[in-house]
């Protein structure tokens, strides 16, 4: 079980701290989520045979079927092989997620806390039974906010999490600054990335917890334009060197009905534009709208790893799409597409075969006449390192006009291709889903079962099986009264 | 990088225009210095209000305007007819006669029929739907009962296209938003009800991972989450001795360096460092420099000189 102690004893002692008050609550508003999910997996296993059985020499070698082992001279010729064999992965998470009002004007409290029980070892995280996502005090008044506890910042930077405090100023109404700092948390994981889970994921795993800086100025210029200014560095706890140093910029402006969007993020160790992206989207005219996208992408890898030291390259890619919605009918017309080329390498031999660009289609049409609804999308991701061709089929229907409960039959056929040794993969099937409300906005069930054909070509005894798929979800809302 | 530039400048360009051509012809009428009509009703100039006319109920007949600014009386106006905008809202006027003008319309503490401003969301929440605080929960009431368009510049793709948006405005996100709504995504369990990959992601993500159309790694640690399941599957190398993945191409070691500049992420799925560093260290193997001709090492290694340390001596 991973519970970190100093955030844990912080989230206590705030909760000791405001229980009194807590009592005497406005209200508290939230939900608990449970889901249960099943799935199978028909995952590679291992072989070998003693190397001195396999004709030959050298690392790779081949045996009489074909197969390519890699060899290790007086020990084993190693492989993965296709046996066949199917396992069931059966993982169950609970959260609870909740917000309360004190009887101080201003002053709540927030929480989401998830457990992962029956998981099997094959899905992802399942050693990570407990997992404390949020637990911070907010005092929230016109001109300022102050928050401290485990909380994350979506900004520029994208989505970081972190045991700490923050502060913003908004006195001036169309200007806020805001500081933060506290202990990091690893992107995705809740949890410090010198904790167990890294140590496990890698050999080279930092053996430090990180310090989190960072501040943040922001504009807003009416219902016209907005833009914020972010500035973030990690520090390794014994301060010998940084986890990461970050910047980044991003605007907005909203005209008649077009809307403008320009941003940038920035790493200063290595110099580069991890993600640039300029985007336009018109104004919906006859139901018409348009959005025109330029991108930069280099992913950035945090200082503690080699990766960035091995200079990736990036991509640029323009993207351009337009929908299509009628309101008498009521429909709605996606078409898409983008195109992407990498920067040059400066790698390996001029005759090389790796491609270096990559397209995108997608289209989708969303027809609901009254309670029924039809979706169907499609999807091309055409490029270097996998490529996949297919698209959905949704038929459902609501259960009452206005009401968030349907049915709904799915269809869908998608044909992978993967590079490097693993082939192709065709993937058919469908799934009946829903989602009923049993007491009106309070408590939903969500479930969908489904069975997929999958078909393996040019892979490790590559073979067609079908797998099961299935999820039930029941949310509970709950809410005493509060206010925002 | 110049090319990304020349696209850019481009969409600014484009943009810039269109703003501008956007900005233009807009009116708003200063009904409070015409306080004096005010007795004639609201209809006598915004005719079609009552009658679902939609051409005449805002766009006044500048007739009107002209019988007082005729040059003489008043100064004439160049007011020509206005045109309404689209609000994406599915008002109609001609559905709501028995509130009054000044139910929705009328300043706080103004006097008379003149003393108007534009509705606000906060109205109509007053009679519609559950009251302001449940508007906002997700499900309850769709966005679509009362707008065509929920708020400009969100196209079908905004999902997964709003980075720079939130970024750039959170304070307007959160007017329509609660800040759960973003963590039913961001960190969000596999719940059916809160889909954010298509169905049956598992099988078919492999593409989506190389080309990128967002960030993976903003959700999902490359070393415990893709690594974990890779690695359990058998697709991952848990060390040299067992590779074999990549020989469907051939001559992959002299093809590995370009593939690896260019999927850096993907390979970071399967592979720990130190198998990398068995042919890439100076230190021991090979000792093949890993470094790219815009490397600037005196940078990277003001800032980590531990990440240095991996592969140098002397750090």
């Amino acid at each position: 079980m991973t519970v970190h102690r100093r955030p844990f004893f912080l989230f206590l002692a705030c909760a000791m701290v405001w229980l009194p008050s807590a009592a005497q609550a406005q209200g508290i508003r939230g939900d608990v989520r449970l889901n249960w999910g099943w799935m199978q997996l028909q995952p590679f296993a291992q072989d070998s045979v003693p190397e001195g059985d396999v004709s030959g020499s050298g690392l790779q070698r081949q045996l009489a079927n074909g197969t390519v082992v890699s060899c290790i001279e007086g020990d084993y010729c190693r492989w993965y092989e296709n046996n066949g064999q199917r396992q069931d992965i059966m993982p169950f998470t609970q959260d609870l997620r909740f917000a309360g009002w004190t009887g101080v004007q201003g002053l709540s409290f927030h929480g989401q806390m998830r457990t992962r029980l029956g998981s099997d070892d094959l899905w992802p995280r399942t050693d990570q039974k407990f997992d404390l996502l949020t637990g911070y005090l907010s005092y929230n008044r016109s001109a300022f906010q102050i928050k401290a506890g485990r909380m994350y910042r979506a900004s520029g930077l994208g989505y970081y999490n972190f045991d700490g405090a923050s502060a913003v100023w908004r006195g001036l109404g169309w200007l806020w600054v805001e500081g933060y700092a506290g202990w990091s948390l690893a992107r995705g994981v809740n949890a410090p990335r010198n904790g167990s889970l890294y140590q496990d994921a890698d050999l080279l795993a930092t053996d430090r917890r990180g310090y989190l800086f960072g501040g943040e100025i922001g504009f807003r210029g009416g219902k016209v334009f907005s833009g914020s200014a972010t500035y973030q560095r990690e520090l390794r706890t014994d301060e010998l060197a940084l986890y990461s140093e970050r910047a980044a910029v991003d605007l907005r402006a909203l005209v008649g009905g077009w809307a403008f969007d320009g941003g940038a993020s920035y790493d200063f160790a290595y110099d580069q534009l991890n993600d640039a992206r300029v985007r336009i989207t018109t104004p919906q005219v006859l139901g018409i709208k348009f959005a025109a996208q330029a991108r930069h992408y280099t992913p950035f890898f945090d200082y503690w790893t080699i990766w960035s030291a091995f200079s990736p390259v990036g991509f640029n890619e323009g993207r351009l799409s337009g929908t299509w919605t009628s309101r008498s009918l009521p429909l709605l017309v996606e078409l898409g597409g983008a195109y992407r080329e990498y920067e040059d390498t400066n790698a390996g031999p001029s005759n090389t075969t790796i491609r270096k660009d990559g397209y995108r289609g997608f289209g989708r049409i969303y027809w609901s006449p009254d309670k029924w609804y039809v979706d169907a999308r499609y999807r091309a991701e055409d490029g270097f390192g996998g490529s996949r061709y297919g698209g959905d089929l949704v038929l459902g229907r609501y259960l009452a006009t206005g009401s968030a409960s349907y049915v709904a039959l799915r269809g869908t056929a998608t044909e992978t291709l993967y590079e490097f040794r693993e082939g192709e993969r065709y993937v058919v099937g469908g799934a009946v889903e829903g989602s009923y409300d049993i007491t009106k906005a309070n408590l939903t069930l969500d479930a969908s079962l489904g069975f997929y054909q999958i078909e393996d070509k040019n892979r490790p005894l590559a073979d067609t099986w079908t797998e099961g798929r299935a999820s039930v979800g029941l949310r509970w809302r709950f809410n005493t009264g509060g206010t925002r | 990088m110049r090319r990304l530039a020349y696209l850019g400048a481009l969409v600014l360009t484009v943009g810039a225009g269109a703003l501008f051509a956007a900005s233009r012809g807009s009116f708003d009428f200063p009904h409070e210095k015409h306080a004096a009509l005010g007795g004639a009703g609201c209809e006598s100039c915004h005719a079609g209000i009552y009658s679902g006319d939609a051409a005449s109920n805002v766009s006044v007949d500048p007739a009107l305007c002209s019988g007082c600014h005729n040059g003489q009386a008043f100064p004439e106006v160049g007011y020509t007819g206005y045109k309404p905008q689209e609000s994406g809202l599915k008002f109609q006027h001609a559905t709501h006669p028995k509130l009054g003008c000044q139910s929705c319309h009328g300043v706080p503490g103004g006097e008379g029929d003149m003393a108007v401003q534009a509705a606000s969301g906060d109205t109509c929440l007053a009679c519609h739907g559950n009251g302001a605080t449940d508007h906002f929960e997700v499900g309850i009431n769709p966005c679509e009962t009362c707008h065509y368009d929920p708020a400009p510049g969100h196209t079908p793709d905004f999902m997964t296209q709003h980075a720079t948006a939130a970024a750039a405005g959170l304070p307007n996100c959160t007017q329509c938003h609660r800040e759960t709504f973003c963590v039913d995504c961001h960190d969000g369990p596999t719940n059916p009800g809160t889909q954010y990959h298509p169905a049956n992601f598992v099988t078919r993500h492999s593409a989506e991972s190389w080309a990128a159309p967002m960030e993976c790694s903003e959700c999902h640690s490359r070393e415990v989450f893709c690594r974990d399941c890779h690695s359990n599957q058998g697709v991952a190398q848990d060390g040299r001795q067992n590779g074999g993945y990549h020989d469907g191409v051939a001559n992959w070691l002299q093809q590995h360096g370009a593939a690896a500049r260019q999927g850096m992420e993907s390979c970071t799925t399967c592979h720990q460092q130190t198998e990398c560093l068995a042919c890439h260290s100076a230190r021991e193997g090979w000792r093949v420099n890993p470094h790219g001709p815009d490397f600037d090492p005196q940078r990277a290694s003001d800032r980590s000189t531990q990440s240095c340390a991996i592969c140098h001596t002397g750090y």
